[in-house]
């Protein structure tokens, strides 16, 4: 059967059961999510590297130990996980993520952009990095069901359940906060069509 | 009857949380008024311009989680 037609649960049982390329798949299937939302709250890229290497070192900790709840689905686990990782660091740094101004941004990265020009890259990384700041403009409540859902990939009713509040408040949140950036964009166009 | 879908029902659909039967009416809707299929297509918009923003860890992460997991 092809690996990645498995279920995460059955995945986690063949891990579990010492079958380690499974952790492969778990890892293949779920790193961007979980690293793209890691990235986005802490805003530096090595950093969010650390954190998401820490991450998985506790997930095979706890599943290799026997202690893994099953009741709850992996993705959401893990994303708590790293969550709680992202905060333990903004505590020890005893600063929030909203003062953070580290954005680890490195217009010279090439990896994966063979076809484009240095130009072109250059714009597309800053329009890149435009929008993450506009991102981090959102309001927390805002900005962390954005991440959870468009990045994390969990459902309303999962982050209704991380988060402790109702599904209709999590996707009235969602709704302010693709609405606000809407409007930011729009408001960043304007004020770049003035200087022309 | 036909039903009136709200803003967060919009979310939900631009998000496939929407049933079959759903989203079929939705579509109906947005066939029918303007402004509401002004407002999914806006939003749509940015979900893909987010899209954009998606990385991945290095290889060099990857593979030190494979090996911390294979000597634990």
């Amino acid at each position: 059967m092809n690996r990645n037609l498995i279920s995460d649960k059955d995945l986690v049982h063949l891990y579990v059961s010492g079958d380690e390329s499974a952790l492969s798949v778990l890892l293949n299937r779920h790193k961007s999510k979980i690293y793209t939302s890691i990235y986005l709250l802490v805003k530096d890229r090595y950093l969010a590297e650390d954190i998401f290497q820490d991450t998985f070192i506790k997930v095979i900790n706890t599943l290799k130990s026997g202690k893994y709840n099953e009741e709850g689905k992996f993705l959401p686990w893990v994303i708590r996980i790293a969550h709680n990782l992202v905060i333990d660091h903004f505590r020890k740094e005893k600063r929030t993520p909203t003062i953070t101004t580290s954005e680890g941004f490195d217009i010279f990265d090439t990896i994966g952009v063979s076809e484009e020009s240095t130009e072109d890259k250059i714009l597309r990384d800053q329009s890149h990095a435009d929008l993450r700041t506009l991102i981090q403009k959102l309001p927390e409540e805002q900005k962390e069901v954005l991440i959870m859902r468009h990045y994390a990939d969990l459902s309303f009713k999962e982050i209704a359940d991380l988060t402790g509040v109702s599904i209709n408040t999590a996707l009235g949140r969602m709704r302010y906060a693709l609405n606000n950036l809407r409007r930011m964009i729009q408001e960043r166009e304007q004020s770049y069509k003035q200087y022309l | 009857m036909v039903q009136t879908f709200t803003q967060n029902e919009m979310i939900k659909a631009i998000y496939h949380e929407l049933s079959s039967d759903d989203m079929a009416e939705l579509e109906t809707q947005l066939e029918n008024n303007v402004e509401f299929e002004n407002n999914f297509e806006n939003l749509s918009v940015i979900k893909s311009e987010l899209n954009k923003l998606i990385e991945s860890p290095s290889d060099e992460t990857i593979a030190n989680i494979l090996s911390y997991s294979a000597r634990r």
